[in-house]
């Protein structure tokens, strides 16, 4: 692992953020860049967990008008939206999934909000379980939990941030393999300097896809206790 | 100098559409809790943050709507549908919502599904009973009406004016009068949200006569709300209209 700090304190900060977004006990909106976003209680939240801005800024650019788009853990849905917002009415199908059902709730809500009603549809489940085998996207977007320890409590926020030996990740690069169109793109959102890389390039290369390729990465992130943290956006195209 | 009953009335109408353009100046969405539960509120939609008959309606409205599994509760000009949400959330209550501007159609759907109540409630677009089928009836009928009785005012600005005002009671009249079409049965109740100190309780009388109605009477009152204007404070009225 590239550690730029000590890890440790920037787990114990990332449990300490998961407390406070637990903490959140009425819904409130949160300004994603200059998008208002609808935030339900128990939902991976945007004021807590800054890399939701950095990827509704950069996925969006990276789709070149390529659907359908399929975004894993939506959550609040912010990204999705934000692809809805950046393509208007020449956006195509959208599917967003999650295993939250609150979050899936939340991102029918933004989906109203940002006019995606009759291009969005949201579906509850883990990974690719809620997409038909027959499915294919052009793109396929997932702001991955990059921790592969675990760390708090077996609940749906805690599954947001650590996927424990990278069990999800696996499951996701290898069910991207079955679902992205021939010429599509996976798109990882993934940390640089905190994920362990060399997993996420073996998964990769053992399901059939090119080593991934950084196109985007965030500064340090100011998120408390996370000045070390860097977000990356990573796209692989199958061989 | 004593104030003449129109110089009252002026300023009253005058603090309406204050009221109206300080709602219209919120341009973002933004929650707002009325009794204890989170609503979203759109840009453009009549608000509770600044009209605050909504929650007194919130608050009565359940209470004399018919509710419960078999029952249909239509309310006419929804806005954020904060009223129709809280008769299903009180009773489970089949509803269903219109409204003439599409921001409110959209706000009431969020909240709809922001109170999961999506398997009871059916929010649609159109003026008064435009969006309801021939066919449908209901228990209950319910609009918070624009009960702002000013004819004439200086252009109405803002897509809200409907929400506020009905210059020559055009919709009142509608809405009272297409009631019957849409009664389940003779027991069906017409619930009327209202202010005498804005509108004129002899108009409401006059078309609920006219409407077969033999009776309408005040079954809720507010006190005397102080920011409910901003210029005088304001009282408003729940009234029922029965055919028997």
């Amino acid at each position: 692992m590239t550690n730029d700090g000590n890890i440790d304190a920037i787990l114990a900060g990332t449990e300490e953020l998961i407390e406070e977004t637990r903490s959140e006990k009425k819904p409130y909106v949160h300004d994603v860049n200059g998008m208002p976003i609808v935030v339900l209680p128990g939902v991976f939240s945007p004021r807590y967990f800054k890399g939701t801005a950095f990827y509704a800024k950069h996925v969006p650019e990276r789709v070149g008008s390529q659907f359908p788009f399929l975004e894993i853990g939506t959550g609040t849905g912010a990204v999705v939206c934000a692809v809805k917002k950046k393509y208007g009415p020449a956006t195509g199908k959208l599917v967003a999934t999650d295993i939250n059902r609150e979050a899936a709730r939340n991102a029918l809500v933004n989906g109203i909000i940002y006019d995606a009603r009759g291009f969005l549809d949201v579906r509850i489940g883990h990974v690719f379980c809620p997409i038909r085998y027959h499915e294919r996207f052009k793109r396929i977007f997932w702001n991955a939990p990059f921790f592969d320890e675990w760390h708090g409590t077996n609940d749906m926020l805690a599954r947001s941030v650590f996927d424990r030996d990278y069990h999800n990740l696996e499951l996701f690069v290898k069910g991207a393999a079955t679902h992205l169109a021939e010429d599509g793109v996976l798109q990882i959102g993934f940390s640089s300097n905190l994920g362990k890389q060399e997993i996420l390039e073996r998964f990769l290369e053992e399901a059939g896809f090119t080593a991934p390729e950084m196109v985007a990465e965030s500064g340090y992130s100011m998120e408390k206790h996370g000045r070390n943290l860097k977000y990356g956006l990573f796209e692989a195209r199958l061989k | 100098m004593t104030e003449t009953p129109e110089e009252a009335h002026k300023a009253l109408m005058e603090g309406t559409v204050e009221l109206a353009e300080a709602c219209r100046k919120e341009r973002r969405p933004y929650m707002y809790e009325v009794l204890g539960r989170d609503f979203v509120v759109m840009p453009d939609v009549f608000s509770p943050k600044y009209f605050r008959d909504t929650a007194f309606f919130a608050k009565e409205v359940p209470k004399h709507a018919a509710g419960g599994r078999n029952k249909r509760f239509l309310e006419i000009g929804t806005g954020t549908g904060i009223v129709l949400c809280s008769v299903v959330l009180n009773y489970p209550t089949h509803a269903v919502g219109t409204d003439f501007y599409g921001n409110s159609v959209t706000n009431a759907e969020i909240n709809v599904l922001l109170h999961n109540i999506g398997n009871y409630a059916d929010i649609r677009w159109g003026s008064v009973y435009h969006p309801i089928g021939k066919n449908e009836k209901f228990d209950t009928i319910f609009w918070n009406v624009p009960f702002g009785d000013w004819d004439v005012f200086g252009a109405p600005p803002y897509t809200m004016a409907p929400a506020v005002f009905d210059p020559g009671h055009k919709n009142l009249r509608r809405f009272i009068l297409g009631a019957q079409e849409h009664f389940r049965n003779e027991y069906s109740n017409l619930l009327i949200g209202y202010s005498e100190t804005l509108g004129n309780r002899s108009v409401l009388e006059k078309l609920a006569a006219e409407a077969g109605f033999k009776h309408l009477d005040v079954v809720a009152e507010s006190g005397y709300v102080r920011d409910g204007n901003p210029k005088r404070p304001v009282k408003y009225e729940l009234f029922e209209a029965r055919l028997k």
